[in-house]
């Protein structure tokens, strides 16, 4: 999870996006952490209502009234009831983490399914006259009242889920799911300190310090010993009068 | 003899008519002496429907959407490059056509002529068109009709359109009228996907008025908008109205000058500017406005805009206007609006294009260098562009120039042996008149026999980020290549391929090949950099990271990557920063030092944040970006983390639609890329355990 995520309780709750012009060619995911005891549809994102011919696009989990751990990604124009590509069985683990992705080609029939980065497509096809533009949903069908069981709402955790407007090849889906996953995929270099320059000058008889970070400090005596110069920041303008000093700016 | 459409790299597919029948430039001015058939009126109706002389040798009514002519269509948003987010309209006064207004021979009222005016629009880059409204009963109300009508039938379309009630609107300016035209707005077009809407997509229908609220007073205003539902954004002129609760955003006008030009300042550039202090403090946004020319003696029996005036000075006043606005225009001006597209009777009219009586003449010296003196105000040209024909019918692009060079080199191209006419067409910044060389005489009598089959391609990038172009090439070996830019020859760049980082502003590249029977010119490659921030490394504390786990082939563009930084970092410390409490001073630069976009998803000085990082390239294990912070200097919160830049891509294209970190415990749940926040759903949400 990145930062916080959101709990869904599986009866209730799903975020409206309002109308979405996906057009033919979009990619869909998110992350998700499906409750063990989820069983049905597990919509991620959608925008059609229930039922084996609404026009639209449906991403969810587990076959209808079951909890095989299939990833689909439905089609379907009204007409001819939905084409539904989709992963095996089991595809996805409930009670853990998964990056689940769906790239779709509405132009050229292309469609795919992701886990983790990996592509898991056993079945494809597209309806490639499915509504594009319409309501969408993270997390429910356009069906019905909520709460009842007909919106097939989104049962456990969610996070980072979005919509892009193109086809995103293997190698971003899998990088996509690297950065956040995988702890190799950026290395995190030693810190170079900024160098740090303590300018003065004298402004109507002032002593103005300037300087870029770090903590500014004096002492009697360019041995020390230094103390913080107490609610000192740059720049810092010094009385025009008083004893010798020394002062420097110490850096963690 | 019929000609072929592509001989040796040139194709001739540009009809000739287009570039020359409005050919202007080779006389001294666009006026009746030169173009009898385009003037000539000697009488308008005025608003009274009294029949008024005017001056014949003044009006042109030779340029309309149905004969579009030569204007340019440079995209408006050239004007202000530092706001190439702004969403332009054309504001259009449709009441042409009846007998109670100046006829000027056309009538827009007709689905041809909006369908005309639409595409020369969109052809100008226009996002959408603001229609000066006067009641559903109005002729307007047929034309705004219309252009619902011709926008439904297209496919993929982003072309909206607005609004605006004007203070003369039909029944007057009562209460219980304005709220019953108001509701035939909301049943006729505010739910119609192609109206505008605040924000885009899933936003609010956004109303404009004119002078309405003057008329009515502000406790009125309020209460119209409490009867009419309130759902809208309400938009009216001027700053004056937007401490009331009603107004939701406003919009400037044309700032021409009511009673005699001030030269020290003769485009009332700080009447432009004055405004915006204010739009800026009052956090709402606004609509800015462009205006070219303002013409108040053409309506010399109207008392409304007589002695009003702001001179086009042959387009300067355009430029001006656009350098102005580009210098100062406040973050949450978010849209900008040409006043007018067709205001005729008060000579702001930018359909017909303004006239800044350039000209140019061209000769070839030395038998291969095409030459080109101009006369005018260069300010006003966008580029230069250069065409062949060799039948008088077509002709075929050769390349393009910017401005301030004048001559190209002929041998670059890919000739045919044969006799040719050359033009060069200085094309115009946006709205103003293009002009056109007359032609020069060109004979080729010895070919070539390469030809290229890989063209360079034209892009937007960010200055400094690396640029590729690459030609293929067929016939005899062996081969020569010469890359150039602007016409210019680059030193050392002879290769097959040329790479380079790119430069500010638009540069256009080219490259001929040679072997020892001739020689063949690419196309031309158009790169607009996008003037970019680098950031001194010396100023901060730095970390590289380096994408050592990416080892994909696949070049992976616009890439947003997860940063995380937590004091699991050896030597890293949240007391490093300038800002520790909310990481305001943190920066990311690409490998040429170019500041990136991020957004900070969640900041936790206790613990671990998180930063979505949009990194311009990932092509191997190698890439890295720079991490900096600790700039007390440069420590204000980058637009970039709210502004859904990290999102977003120069082209616009392969971008995120929505994105949701879920990061809220309830509604609205953000959405980074600004496009769809979730506004509702069914139950609030509890943070996750």
């Amino acid at each position: 999870m990145i930062g916080r995520g959101c709990a869904f309780n599986g009866t209730s709750q799903f975020l409206n996006g309002g109308l979405v012009n996906l057009g033919k060619t979009f990619t869909l995911s998110a992350w998700v952490n499906i409750a063990p005891a989820a069983m049905s549809e597990q919509t991620i994102w959608c925008n059609k209502q229930g039922g084996w011919n609404t026009a639209g696009v449906d991403f969810y989990v587990n076959s209808y009234q079951t909890n095989d751990g299939k990833v689909y990604f439905d089609t379907a124009d009204g007409v001819g009831g939905n084409v539904s590509p989709r992963t095996a069985a089991h595809a996805v683990t409930f009670g853990q983490w998964h990056l689940l992705t769906g790239t779709m080609d509405g132009v050229n029939s292309a469609v795919h399914v992701y886990v983790d980065g990996v592509d898991q497509t056993i079945a494809t096809g597209v309806d490639t006259a499915f509504q594009a533009t319409n309501s969408v949903r993270c997390g429910a069908l356009l069906t019905g009242t909520p709460g009842s069981s007909g919106a097939l709402c989104f049962n456990g955790l969610m996070d980072e889920a979005r919509i892009e407007d193109n086809v995103r090849s293997s190698a971003w889906v899998w990088a996509s799911w690297a950065t956040v996953a995988d702890s190799s995929f950026a290395t995190y270099g030693s810190i170079v300190p900024a160098i740090v320059t303590l300018h003065y000058q004298v402004v109507s008889g002032h002593l103005v310090l300037t300087w870029t970070t770090g903590t500014a400090q004096s002492a009697p005596s360019v041995a020390g010993s230094y103390t913080n110069i107490t609610g000192a920041s740059s720049p810092y303008t010094l009385g025009p009068s008083g004893d010798q000093q020394y002062f420097r700016v110490k850096v963690q | 003899m019929a000609q072929a459409t592509m001989v040796f790299g040139l194709n001739f597919n540009v009809p000739l008519a287009s570039l020359t029948n409005h050919n202007t430039s080779a006389y001294a001015a666009y006026n009746q002496a030169n173009f009898a058939a385009n003037f000539g009126i000697t009488t308008w109706v005025n608003q009274n429907g009294t029949t008024m002389a005017v001056d014949p040798t003044q009006m042109d009514e030779s340029l309309n959407p149905i004969t579009p002519g030569h204007v340019s269509k440079t995209d408006v948003h050239t004007l202000i490059p530092s706001r190439p987010d702004l969403r332009w309209f054309a504001h259009a006064t449709p009441w042409f056509g009846g007998g109670s207004h100046i006829s000027i021979g056309l009538n827009n009222n007709t689905t041809s002529y909006v369908a005309a005016m639409i595409t020369d629009m969109k052809n100008r880059g226009f996002n959408g068109v603001v229609i000066d409204w006067y009641g559903q009963t109005s002729g307007t109300d047929g034309v705004v009709q219309k252009i619902k009508s011709y926008l439904s039938g297209l496919t993929s379309n982003t072309f909206t359109y607005i609004i605006m009630v004007d203070k003369g609107v039909q029944g007057g300016t009562s209460t219980n009228n304005l709220a019953t035209q108001i509701q035939y707005c909301q049943s006729q077009y505010f739910s119609d996907t192609n109206y505008e809407h605040e924000p885009l997509a899933a936003g609010k229908p956004i109303l404009m008025f004119f002078g309405v609220r003057s008329a009515l007073g502000a406790p009125a205003m309020a209460d119209l908008k409490v009867e009419t539902g309130g759902n809208m954004v309400w938009v009216e002129q001027g700053t004056g109205y937007l401490p009331e609760s009603w107004e939701d955003e406003c919009f400037e006008w044309t700032h021409e000058y009511d009673s005699g030009v001030n030269y020290s300042d003769p485009f009332n550039l700080s009447a432009v500017t004055a405004p915006y202090s204010t739009i800026r403090s009052s956090g709402k946004k606004a609509f800015g406005a462009m205006c070219g020319n303002f013409n108040g003696t053409l309506t010399k029996s109207v008392n409304w805009s007589l002695g009003k005036y702001l001179p086009a000075s042959n387009g300067v006043c355009v430029v001006q206007r656009a350098a102005a606005i580009n210098a100062s225009i406040p973050a949450n001006m978010t849209r900008m609006q040409w006043t007018t597209w067709s205001d005729w009777e008060e000579g702001t009219q930018v359909e017909s294009g303004i006239e800044n009586n350039f000209a140019l003449t061209a000769q070839v010296v030395n038998t291969t260098n095409l030459v080109w003196t101009t006369a005018g105000d260069e300010r006003t040209i966008d580029h230069y562009e250069l065409y062949a024909s060799t039948n008088g019918v077509s002709a075929a692009f050769l390349g393009s120039v910017r401005t301030g060079v004048y001559q190209t080199n002929l041998s670059q191209a890919g000739w045919a042996p044969g006799s040719y006419q050359l033009y060069v067409d200085a094309v115009a910044k946006p709205c103003i008149r293009d002009h056109i060389s007359q032609p020069v005489s060109y004979i080729v009598t010895v070919g070539p026999v390469v030809l290229v089959d890989v063209q360079p391609l034209s892009q937007i990038v960010w200055e400094g980020d690396p640029v590729s172009f690459a030609v293929g090439a067929g016939g005899t070996p062996p081969f020569s290549y010469q890359w150039t830019i602007n016409g210019q020859n680059i030193l050392g760049a002879t290769n097959s391929s040329y790479s380079f980082g790119a430069l500010a502003g638009t540069n256009y590249y080219q490259v001929t090949l040679s072997n020892a029977q001739g020689m063949a010119n690419s196309s031309t490659g158009a790169v607009a950099g996008v003037a970019a921030t680098f950031l001194n490394p010396t100023n901060y504390h730095g970390m590289r990271i380096t994408f050592s786990g990416y080892t994909n082939a696949a070049a992976l563009l616009d890439f947003p990557v997860l940063v995380r930084l937590s004091t699991n970092l050896p030597g890293f410390s949240y007391a490093q920063f300038a800002s520790p409490a909310d990481g305001a001073d943190l920066r990311f630069t690409s490998a040429s030092g170019r500041e990136l976009p991020f957004q900070i998803e969640q900041w936790n000085p206790a613990g671990e944040s998180q930063i979505w990082v949009q990194v311009p390239s990932l092509t191997s294990s190698n890439d890295y970006i720079t991490a900096l912070w600790g700039n007390a200097a440069d420590s204000a919160m980058p637009p970039g983390n709210t502004n859904g830049a990290a999102w977003t891509t120069l082209s616009g294209s392969n971008d995120f639609l929505l994105v949701y970190h879920l990061s809220q415990s309830g509604f609205p749940f953000a959405d980074s890329t600004l496009h769809y926040p979730a506004t509702w759903g069914w139950r609030r949400f509890r943070p996750p355990a």
